[in-house]
């Protein structure tokens, strides 16, 4: 908050502090919701341009943070809005992909970056919102201008998606599992399974 | 349990998990949903997974843009903004080339030069007498409460950025090898005055700069090292720029 106040005075070496501690979390959200490193710059350059030239809207009640990151996932979603677009308006065949019937098995990491790249973008923002950046669901819904509910409900079916891109459908085999004792309890057999 | 103390469905469990898994159930239900867990294998796989999703997202680390942004950022407020008061380390004085065709040849040149420009910055604004570390109170608690999180995020890129670098760099030419070798050292050695400043002077924010810069120049270098690597051992930049992805989220 400090250093937002020396911005306001002017003082630029402040707010060059400020990129300095935030560049590379912003970086992160917006690589992870463009997936190309050459937009996720450009976007990161816009995004604390922006953050400086309205820096006087800043009213404090919220983390810088919270601030530069309603602005990042603005900028985000337009900008996927715009490309996506584009894309429409192409005459040329859009290539696709025959779904797969089971999903690759993948590595971890790696293939969790690529899953949340499936997402819808608004599921993405939430989702590395809460789960990469830490903000808790109340912060979420500030950041993303939707209901509390919204964004959780938002983390929940992003997290289950992903679960299905890491490990496929496969819950409904533990069914079967041999080493799960049977729920025998007489009143409620039925409703619990 | 419902409040009726009658067991609920194992669809609505299903629909609990994650809030069991966010930790955000009340206690009553948490009970409820473990006692599930014990009974339901199923259940118990689902919760498992959608722990291991969490996991890996908050394992995922920050990525550093390239130096030019920041660069860009200043040309493109310059007319808006007042110029601080003091130089201080800044990207603009830290030049760190882009791999381009030819770069072997003139690398080694310009990673001294901007090496000797960034130790020399360094060591003049240092054993500068500092009025800044006195001035505004306010602003080096908030950057000293920050600096530990971006000095270990530093950390955590350097060193796997020097774990390939030790193990491949062969591959490079030895006596370009033993410059940049020599280059990381002298950054390194740089760094160590930046901690010992701020173990003499824990506010200032001229040391806590450098600090970071050092670092900053230190993921930088061993960035283009590897790129480099690359380079030379394919003939050309592919999967170098994917390698770099990777380095940036540790």
């Amino acid at each position: 908050m400090a250093l937002v106040a020396l911005v306001r005075e002017g003082d630029f070496g402040a707010f060059e502090s400020l990129y300095r501690l935030n560049c590379a979390r912003i970086m992160g959200l917006t690589y992870r919701m463009v997936r190309d490193r050459a937009e996720a710059e450009d976007l990161t350059q816009e995004i604390f341009v922006q953050a400086f030239r309205s820096i006087g809207t800043f009213e404090g009640r919220a983390r810088f943070g919270t601030w530069i990151y309603r602005i990042a996932v603005r900028k985000c979603l337009d900008f996927l809005k715009s490309r996506r677009a584009k894309e429409q308006s192409r005459t040329e065949p859009i290539e696709y992909h025959v779904p797969l019937a089971r999903p690759l098995p993948v590595g971890r990491s790696l293939d969790l970056e690529k899953a949340i790249a499936d997402l819808a973008p608004s599921s993405r923002a939430a989702f590395l919102l809460n789960k990469v950046e830490g903000y808790d669901y109340a912060e979420v819904s500030d950041i993303l201008g939707v209901a509390i509910g919204t964004s959780k409900s938002l983390v929940h079916r992003a997290r289950m998606k992903l679960r299905i891109a890491l490990h496929g459908d496969d819950v409904t085999a533990a069914k079967e599992s041999r080493d799960t004792p049977p729920y025998t309890s007489p009143r409620n057999t039925r409703n619990d399974r | 349990m419902s409040k009726d103390g009658n067991a609920l469905s194992h669809e609505t469990y299903r629909e609990l998990l994650n809030d069991f898994v966010d930790k955000t159930l009340r206690e009553r239900e948490r009970l409820s949903v473990e006692a599930h867990l014990d009974r339901c294998a199923e259940c118990r796989k689902l919760a498992e997974q959608l722990q291991e999703v969490d996991t890996l997202a908050s394992s995922m680390g920050t990525i550093e843009p390239a130096t030019r942004i920041w660069t860009n950022i200043e040309s493109e407020l310059d007319a808006a903004a007042s110029p601080p008061s003091q130089p201080a380390v800044t990207s603009q004085s830290v030049f760190i080339p882009t791999v381009q065709a030819g770069w072997a040849a003139w690398a080694p040149r310009l990673v001294a030069a901007s090496v000797l420009l960034f130790l020399g910055a360094n060591l003049w604004i240092l054993r500068t007498n500092d009025s800044e570390t006195t001035v505004k109170d306010l602003r080096v608690n908030q950057i000293a409460s920050d600096l530990r999180l971006a000095e270990s995020h530093y950390e955590s890129a350097i060193s796997g950025l020097q774990v390939i670098f030790d193990q491949s760099s062969q591959t490079l030419d030895p006596a370009l090898a033993v410059m940049l070798q020599e280059n990381l050292e002298l950054i390194e050695n740089s760094i160590s005055e930046s901690r010992a400043a701020l173990d003499t002077e824990p506010e200032s924010r001229v040391a806590q700069d450098s600090l970071l810069e050092g670092l900053r120049l230190k993921v930088s270098l061993l960035q283009n090292i590897i790129l480099l690597m690359n380079e030379v051992r394919k003939g050309n930049g592919e999967g170098a720029f994917g390698l770099i992805e990777g380095l940036n989220t540790p």
